[in-house]
C-alpha cells in the first residue's frame, strides 16, 4: 500500500475517493490477519504457554493445547477469511496485484461486499474475543502482569505513529505525529517531509541503520527526552493518539492506559512506556481495524465503479507512508520520464524501531543478569520476549535467510571475558 | 482420489520461483478436464497450507531448496513418511510444514494423508529476478514429467 501511494505521487494523480477506500478496506483485512497472527502465533505463546516453557512448546500448537481447540479454530478461520478477501479484492494472496497508481483495477461487486461486511462482523467478534482472552489470561495473573509492568521492558522515548485530523490513529492516511516521552507533541507533519525530520544513524557492525529525530540528534543508545531514539509501534501508535476513532476500541484504549496508572495531561493520556503492553496494543488495534473494516464495508460509496482516476503524466518523484502493523512505513520513489525508478528509499517499520529494539534487549540482558546472579531458566526467551514484542523477526528488515535466530548470549565476568554461552540457531 | 498439486515460492526471488514454473508447465501441459486435480501457485508456506490443503486426499508440492550440499537443479524427493520442510514450506512467521500439519489435524481440518515432495536444490534465491539460474531452469523439465507421472499412476489424467 505504501509503494501504490509512492506511485500515485510518482504520476502526479489523486485516487478516487472509491478507489482509496477499497485500498483501505484491504489494508484493514491484511491487519486483522496480521495482527491475530502476531498475537497467537509469535507473541502470544510467552504469556499463554509461559516465558519458562522450552522453545518447542512456545508455539502456536502450545497455545492451542493450553487454550483449548475452539481458540485456534477462530484463529486460523480469522486468517483464512481475511486472507480470501485480500485475494477476492487484490488478485493474490501475497503481493496483491489489484494496487494502481491512481486507484484500484475493480470496484467491488454488491456481493462481495455483503461476503465482506459479513466477515468485517466477525472480525469484531474475534478481536473482543481475544481482548477478552488477554484480560483472562494475561491481566489476571498476577506474575504475568508484574512481568508487563517490571522495569525490564521498560524504555522513556519519543513515539511516532501516523494520525487523523482529530489525532487518532489511522493507518492509511494522515500526518505523522511524535510525541515526547512526556506525550506533549514534539512534531506533525505530512509524510512527504520525512526527510526534514528523520535522520539515519550507522554502525560499524550491523548493515541495518538507526533512524532518529534530526532535531534532537543521535546520542547513542539512551533513551529520555534528550535523545533522538523513538518507537513506531502499536504501543507508539496508542500513545501519540488523543483518541480512537471507533467506539469499542475507544473503550479499551482508555482502559489500557487506566490499567498503567496514566493520567490525563490537556485531554489526553501520558504515554505508556512498558514495552510488554506493545501486545495488549497490537489488539486494541486489531478491534479498531476490524471496526473500521466494517464502517468501510458498509460505506454506500464501496461499491462504486469510479475505482481509478487514469494518470496522464509522469511527475517523477512521490512518497508513500502507511502504518505497517509493526509501525510507520515509508515508500519513496524518484524515477526517469518514462516511469521507471532510479531512486528508492524505503524505511521500514522494523528500521524505524531498530534503535529500541536494540535497547530493549540490551536492558533486558542487564536487568536479568546483574551482580552475578545468572539467570539461568527461560533467558533466552525473556530476552528474546525484548525483542519479540516488536517484531516477530529481523527477516523483513534485513532479508536474513537462515530461518532461525541464530542468537548468542555471551555472559562475561568483569574482566571481559566469556564465561558461558548460550546459543541457538 | 482429490489432489492438489502446489507450487511453492516467491516468483520474484530467482530460484525460488522454481516450483511456481514447474506448476505454470503443469497447467499449460495438462488439460482442463481434469476433475481429480488442481494446479495451484502458492507464495508463503506455514500456517497458510492449511487452508490450500484443506479437503484434498493427496498433496503434491514442488519448491526450492537450498541444502548447500548439492549441485543446483538436483531433484530431492520426499513423501509422507520422511515429510521435510522444504524452503517455503516453512514460514520465519509461524510453523514449518510438519508443525502446520499437526496444527491443522489438532483442529479437525481434513488434510491430505499422502504427500510427495520435489525440491528442488536452488543456486540464487536473493537476487530479484523472474528468471531461474541455467542448471535450475534444466530441472523444471524432469520434475513436470515426473508430476504428470505420479498424477496418471492414481487419476484420470492423461
Amino acid at each position: 500500500m505504501a509503494s501504490v501511494k509512492a506511485l500515485d505521487g510518482v504520476f502526479g494523480v489523486t485516487p478516487t475517493s472509491a478507489g482509496s477506500k477499497v485500498r483501505e478496506l484491504v489494508y484493514m483485512a491484511f491487519y486483522v490477519t496480521d495482527h491475530a497472527t502476531h498475537f497467537y502465533a509469535l507473541g502470544g505463546p510467552d504469556f499463554i504457554v509461559g516465558p519458562d516453557a522450552p522453545p518447542s512448546e512456545r508455539n502456536i500448537l502450545g497455545v492451542v493445547r493450553k487454550v483449548g481447540l475452539d481458540i485456534g479454530k477462530q484463529v486460523i478461520d480469522c486468517r483464512a477469511r481475511n486472507h480470501h478477501i485480500i485475494k477476492m479484492l487484490g488478485g493474490r494472496g501475497v503481493h496483491p496485484a489489484a494496487g494502481q497508481p491512481g486507484g484500484w483495477s475493480k470496484p467491488v461487486s454488491e456481493e462481495e461486499r455483503k461476503e465482506i461486511e459479513e466477515i468485517a462482523r466477525k472480525n469484531v467478534d474475534f478481536a473482543l474475543f481475544s481482548l477478552k482472552a488477554f484480560d483472562d489470561i494475561v491481566l489476571k495473573n498476577p506474575q504475568y502482569l508484574e512481568l508487563v509492568t517490571s522495569d525490564i521492558y521498560l524504555h522513556k522515548t519519543y513515539y511516532m505513529g501516523t494520525v487523523d485530523e482529530k489525532n487518532r490513529p489511522n493507518f492509511f492516511n494522515g500526518m505523522i505525529r511524535v510525541v515526547d516521552p512526556e506525550g506533549k507533541e514534539f512534531l506533525k507533519y505530512h509524510p512527504s517531509e520525512y526527510t526534514k525530520h528523520i535522520a539515519e544513524h550507522v554502525e560499524s557492525w550491523t548493515y541495518l541503520k538507526y533512524p532518529y529525530l534530526k532535531k534532537i540528534g543521535w546520542k547513542g543508545f539512551v533513551d529520555g527526552m534528550d535523545s533522538g531514539v523513538y518507537a513506531a509501534t502499536p504501543l507508539a501508535r496508542l500513545n501519540v493518539a488523543d483518541s480512537m476513532a471507533t467506539p469499542k476500541a475507544q473503550e479499551h484504549y482508555e482502559r489500557f492506559f487506566e490499567t498503567f496508572g496514566s493520567k490525563k495531561i490537556n485531554g489526553r493520556y501520558q504515554p505508556v512506556h512498558h514495552r510488554l503492553a506493545t501486545h495488549w496494543a497490537r489488539l486494541i488495534e486489531l478491534l479498531y481495524a476490524a471496526e473500521h473494516m466494517l464502517e468501510l464495508a458498509t460505506d454506500p460509496e464501496i461499491t462504486s465503479p469510479d475505482v481509478r482516476t487514469i494518470p496522464t503524466s509522469i511527475k517523477g518523484e512521490g512518497v508513500g507512508s502507511v502504518e505497517a502493523p509493526r509501525g510507520t512505513l515509508t515508500h519513496h520513489y524518484i524515477t526517469d520520464d518514462k516511469g521507471v525508478i532510479t531512486k528508492a528509499n524505503l524505511i521500514v517499520a522494523t528500521t524505524n524501531n531498530y534503535a529500541v529494539m536494540t535497547m530493549s534487549i540490551k536492558r533486558a540482558a542487564e536487568k536479568l543478569i546483574t551482580k552475578g546472579k545468572i539467570v539461568e531458566e527461560g533467558i533466552l526467551n525473556r530476552i528474546e520476549m525484548a525483542f519479540r514484542l516488536y517484531d516477530p523477526c529481523l527477516s523483513c528488515a534485513t532479508h536474513s535467510l537462515p530461518g532461525k535466530m541464530p542468537m548468542t548470549v555471551n555472559i562475561r565476568n568483569s574482566s571481559g571475558e566469556v564465561i558461558r554461552s548460550f546459543k541457538r540457531g | 482420489m482429490k489432489t492438489i498439486v502446489i507450487g511453492l515460492g516467491n516468483p520474484i526471488l530467482t530460484d525460488d520461483s522454481v516450483g511456481i514454473k514447474v506448476a505454470r508447465e503443469l497447467k499449460a501441459r495438462l488439460s482442463d478436464d481434469c476433475e481429480d486435480a488442481e494446479i495451484v501457485e502458492v507464495y508463503a508456506g506455514g500456517i497458510r497450507l492449511i487452508d490450500v490443503l484443506k479437503g484434498y486426499d493427496r498433496a503434491i508440492i514442488i519448491d526450492a531448496m537450498v541444502t548447500g550440499e548439492h549441485e543446483p537443479g538436483t531433484i530431492h524427493r520426499f513423501s509422507s513418511s520422511n515429510l521435510t520442510s522444504t524452503r517455503n514450506a516453512m514460514s520465519m512467521h509461524d510453523l514449518d510444514l510438519p508443525g502446520a500439519l499437526e496444527l491443522g489435524r489438532m483442529l479437525g481440518i481434513p488434510l491430505p494423508e499422502d504427500f510427495r515432495i520435489w525440491g528442488i536444490e536452488a543456486h540464487d534465491v536473493e537476487t530479484f529476478s523472474e528468471e531461474l539460474t541455467e542448471r535450475v531452469a534444466c530441472s523444471v523439465h524432469p520434475v513436470v514429467e515426473e508430476v504428470i507421472e505420479e498424477l496418471s499412476s492414481v487419476t484420470q489424467y492423461i
